[in-house]
């Protein structure tokens, strides 16, 4: 006697939603964004390797360059290659983090109607200045700061040389305090992430000990 | 023998890729003709000693719960005098207790040792069972569909679970029992719920669990069901579905008499 072929159930793929908050200000002009856009390539490669994370990771990304702009909508690596971004504008990161949070209960109301299981989803905010928008940033890094408090997501923080790195320290959930781009190594950053993604998308985790890679690679260690 | 029942557990595939260790334990026991007992644990990904702690919560549990039986031992085919709840009263204190005497003894905390635990008391009649996590229990009656005895609990996020060394563990403390003449339970962590849970419904897959019955139920002897349960988990076609650690139990019911 053999166990026979137990059929399995075709439930949909879990979601492990990730939201890029990139600053296109004009100051990003040049290497800067050409880096970034590298990174994105880069990052997109590395999880379209792995079969399993490519189904689950999905990524949206937000520009802020003279608006906050969804520039990708959630989808799969499968579905969408990465954008082009181009640089240009002031720095509207109050807007930017709005609208990131915004999109995050969105999204999960989808996932809900869907039956469809998904992991805590990472917000990703790269800046190499300072919010432009009045006060509004105030306000949204303490809605932001929350949100990471409470588990509603997960709030991380890179400046890029010419952040401000005082104010981001001030936006920056104080689970994470911000994390200092070493030169552009924004590949060396973005195959952290993907591996950082990974690791959370194909595991299970106590949700209040992330055990990420070290980010050595490209990442200024301050005191 | 009148159950045909066995456990098997398996390293998942990316576990293997990454080096991390099997985090799932699980053992089975038949106490008697009538009366089983198992237990299924895993580990938590991020807990350093998690492989160590399920396999002393199981090592812990087992003979904590065989004593509770014994020394309230129902009649007429009833497992035990007590109700679940009494029945797994102090379970939660004593799986605690145990792990953190083994965290202080190695210098660790008890974090360490992070672990669900699923926890079975079978019999004809009746089935006892406890959850801290997202294990999940299948069960079905003589007549009747596969019913979700004990469902995987995960809080909002797939990923994150309760561990029995949580502080509130005893608030996240799942009990579930039926009465009635029971021809099959499947037990499982949470590497086959994706493939047996339906994520909509909430129910079981019946597709997934009636082939399991039927060889549990025809198998003739409870190796032949070891070997099943084995080779299923170690077969390609659910490892391109799951990537995770691997435990299942299958419990078929012969009725007595039988050879």
């Amino acid at each position: 006697m053999r166990l026979g072929l137990p059929e399995f159930v075709q439930n949909p793929e879990n979601r492990c939603p990730v939201i890029l908050l990139l600053d296109t200000s004009a100051s990003m002009r040049g290497e800067p964004m050409a880096e970034l856009n590298a990174g994105l390539r880069a990052f997109h490669h590395q999880i379209m390797t792995d079969d399993l994370a490519s189904l689950r990771i999905e990524l949206s990304i937000i520009a802020f360059g003279g608006e906050a702009r969804m520039v990708q909508d959630f989808v799969t690596m499968e579905e969408e290659g990465p954008p082009h971004l181009e640089a240009g504008g002031d720095t509207p990161m109050g807007a930017a983090m709005d609208l990131a949070l915004r999109m995050v209960d969105a999204r999960k109301a989808v996932y809900r109607a869907n039956g469809i299981h998904y992991y805590r989803p990472w917000i990703f905010l790269i800046t190499d200045g300072a919010p432009t928008d009045g006060t509004d940033w105030q306000h949204a890094a303490l809605d932001m700061q929350e949100a990471d408090l409470t588990g509603r997501a997960t709030f991380f923080t890179v400046g890029v040389q010419g952040a401000d790195m005082d104010i981001l320290r001030e936006i920056a959930s104080p689970n994470r305090p911000p994390l200092m781009l070493r030169g552009l190594k924004f590949r060396d950053l973005f195959q952290w992430l993907s591996a950082s993604v990974r690791r959370v998308s194909l595991s299970r985790i106590d949700g209040e000990r992330l055990m990420l890679p070290p980010v050595t690679g490209w990442a200024e260690i301050h005191p | 023998m009148s159950w045909m029942a066995a456990l098997d557990y398996r390293q998942g595939t990316a576990h293997r890729a990454a080096g991390i260790p099997c985090q799932d334990f699980g053992r089975l026991v038949q106490l008697d003709e009538d009366t089983i007992i198992a237990a299924l644990a895993d580990g938590a990904g991020s807990a350093r000693f998690s492989h160590y702690g399920a396999r002393a919560a199981v090592d812990c549990a087992l003979p904590w719960l065989k004593d509770r039986l014994s020394n309230n031992r129902g009649s007429r085919g009833r497992l035990t005098t007590l109700s679940v709840e009494a029945l797994f009263d102090g379970l939660v204190q004593t799986i605690q207790k145990e792990l953190n005497r083994i965290a202080h003894e190695n210098r660790h905390t008890p974090r360490d040792y992070a672990c669900t635990l699923t926890l079975i008391a079978l019999s004809p009649n009746e089935i006892h069972a406890a959850q801290i996590g997202d294990g999940l229990v299948v069960a079905r009656q003589r007549e009747g569909d596969y019913t979700l005895l004990i469902a995987p609990d995960h809080g909002e996020y797939v990923n994150e679970t309760s561990f029995i060394t949580d502080p509130d563990a005893q608030d996240h403390l799942h009990l579930s029992s039926l009465s009635a003449p029971i021809r099959f339970v499947g037990a499982a962590t949470d590497g086959l719920a994706g493939v047996s849970v339906d994520n909509r419904q909430n129910s079981p897959h019946a597709p997934f669990f009636a082939p399991m019955e039927t060889f549990a139920r025809q198998s003739t002897s409870a190796g032949d069901v070891h070997n099943g349960i084995r080779d299923f988990l170690a077969s390609q076609r659910l490892a391109e579905k799951s990537t995770d650690d691997l435990s299942l139990m299958l419990c078929g019911w012969q009725g007595y008499g039988s050879a």
